[in-house]
This record gives structure tokens, C-alpha cells and sequence, in this order.
């Protein structure tokens, strides 16, 4: 064989290995902890502050507002109107509740971690109009006490 | 020599398309599955799993590792496996981190029938847990096997006309 054609060979198979890398990688991307993780997750989604959230509740809206804490700590106290669909248990649970996959969701949690990962999680499962509530109940709770 | 090199171009050029679309797909399917069952099935190509066999030798043999039930509290206290330590999945990744910070650390862990403990093995890999598995069959595996087991045992004291 030519020089030229071993030459365009090599390539080839370098492409070839190059993209397989590639796929491997989009696939179990990996972090140092859960801090970094939420902070890249937070880049690929959407937040909605408070005074959004708030405006959209006295406008009455159509969409669905769901607490993902943990059931103990959404009984002690939550946003009037939130649904309480654990985090735990979201992606088997929410089809029951929300059909419409372009329906509007607001998710929040304590302070807006959880959320994220969240609405993570639902976006990877087809629910297009998912907003995660920047500061969480923390925020909320903070702003009706003042 | 000349349309070997157009063969070979060719060829070069469809491979470049073929991956590239391998590329796209990928980052699709990546984006969003069809269900939550869909997710879980991709994800369980690989996924390492412990049967209820293995996992009952461990705890016979008093193995160090950590087991861990991710479903909600309500579930946990009306049943769950020996030794286990709830933590739900809601709040996994960063209760784990705060009680286990060493990252080769063995854990297993079940939910109620295996999907969510599919999806909090995967989360825990992300943050870095490598030696992570997943319980096949969740706490149902383990209370239908544990039962059988009772079941057989109650047998074979009869066999030697034991029993109280």
C-alpha cells in the first residue's frame, strides 16, 4: 500500500475511536460532588425567581406547582397550591398528575438544589416547560415573614 | 491508485457523517426518553446489580458495606432490610456525601422494585461513587426470598420431626 492510503487509514480508525470517546463520555459525564454537579445541571435549566413566581400566582395561571421535598418536610409547611410529589418518587409519579408533557411546571424544594436536579430529571423524560424556583421555600418562607 | 484514493475518500467521508450522527443521537436520547421506564431500561444496559442471593451472603458473612433504602420514609418504617439506613432519594446525593466522603466506599442500595434505585446508583456514579450497586428486585425481591427461605426452612425441621 501507498504511503498515503496508510496515512488516510489511520485516520479513519482515529475517527472512529475519537467519536466512540465521545459517546462514552456524553453519557456518564462525572463530577467532583454534588455542589459542582447542581451548579452545571442549574446551566442547562430554568429558573423562575420568587417575584416570577409570585406575579404568575396573583395572575392565577395555568400551571402546576409542585413541592419535591421529602412528604415530613412538606407538611410543616408549604406554598399554598403546591402538589407534593417527592423527589424521590417524580419520574414515576408525575405522569398521573400532569399528562400534558408542555404543560407549565414550577418545581421547588428548601433552598433550590434538589429542584434542579429536578427538573433536570423531567426534562431527560420529555416535560418541556419545567422551571426550577430559585431559592426554594427558604426564599419564600423568608419573604412572607418580612 | 488514483480511485483507490477516491474509494478510500469516500469512504472517509461516511464515516465522518455516520459518526457525527452517532454523536447527535447520543446527545438526543441523552435529552429526554420516551418514559420514566424508558430511562430506567437505558440505564440498566449498564448498570452493575447484587441479587437478593448475594447480598444475603454479604450480610451472613457481615461484610463492611453500606446499604441504603432511597424510599420514603413511610416505606422504610414499614419495613425494610436488616442493617439498612434510610436516606430518600430526594435528598441522596448530598446526604450521602456528607456521611460517606470516601468515594470507593461499597454501597448498595434498594428502593421498593428496583427503578428508583436504577436512577440513585446512576446519581451516586455521577458525583463520583464508584462502587455502587443496585439491589435486583428492591425490597419485594427481598421479602418474597426471605419468605421462601422461611417457608423451606420450616420444611426441612419437619423432615427431621423437629419443630415447637
Amino acid at each position: 500500500m501507498k504511503k498515503s492510503t496508510i496515512v488516510l487509514l489511520v485516520l479513519a480508525v482515529m475517527m472512529t475511536a475519537g467519536t466512540a470517546i465521545r459517546v462514552q463520555a456524553q453519557e456518564t459525564k462525572m463530577y467532583e460532588n454534588a455542589k459542582v454537579l447542581v451548579a452545571d445541571v442549574k446551566t442547562r435549566i430554568t429558573e423562575i425567581s420568587l417575584e416570577d413566581l409570585k406575579k404568575k400566582m396573583d395572575a392565577q395561571e395555568d400551571f402546576v406547582l409542585i413541592d419535591v421535598r421529602d412528604k415530613g418536610e412538606f407538611i410543616k409547611g408549604s406554598i399554598p397550591s403546591a402538589l407534593n410529589i417527592s423527589r424521590g418518587l417524580l419520574e414515576f409519579k408525575i405522569g398521573d398528575k400532569v399528562e400534558d408533557k408542555s404543560k407549565e411546571i414550577v418545581l421547588f424544594c428548601k433552598s433550590g438544589s434538589r429542584s434542579a436536579l429536578a427538573t433536570a430529571a423531567l426534562k431527560s423524560i420529555g416535560y418541556t416547560n419545567v422551571k426550577s424556583l430559585a431559592g426554594g421555600w427558604v426564599a419564600w418562607d423568608k419573604a412572607a415573614q418580612e | 491508485m488514483r480511485r483507490r484514493h477516491g474509494v478510500l475518500a469516500a469512504f472517509l467521508l461516511a464515516l465522518t457523517l455516520v459518526s457525527a450522527g452517532c454523536v447527535k443521537q447520543s446527545a438526543d436520547k441523552y435529552q429526554a426518553f420516551e418514559s420514566s421506564k424508558a430511562l430506567v431500561d437505558d440505564l440498566l444496559i449498564r448498570m452493575p446489580q447484587m441479587s437478593v442471593k448475594e447480598l444475603q451472603t454479604k450480610l451472613e458473612n457481615e461484610e463492611e458495606f453500606i446499604l441504603i433504602d432511597v424510599r420514603e420514609l413511610k416505606e422504610f418504617n414499614s419495613g425494610a432490610i436488616p442493617g439498612a439506613l434510610y436516606i430518600s432519594r430526594g435528598v441522596l446525593e448530598f446526604t450521602v456525601e456528607q456521611k460517606f466522603p470516601e468515594k470507593d466506599a461499597e454501597m448498595i442500595v434498594y428502593c421498593k422494585k428496583g427503578s428508583r434505585g436504577v436512577l440513585a446508583v446512576d446519581a451516586l456514579q455521577r458525583i463520583g461513587y464508584q462502587n455502587v450497586k443496585n439491589l435486583e428486585g428492591g425490597w419485594t425481591a427481598w421479602k418474597d426470598k426471605s419468605f421462601k427461605d422461611a417457608v423451606d426452612d420450616v420444611h426441612e425441621n419437619s423432615d427431621d420431626g423437629g419443630g415447637c
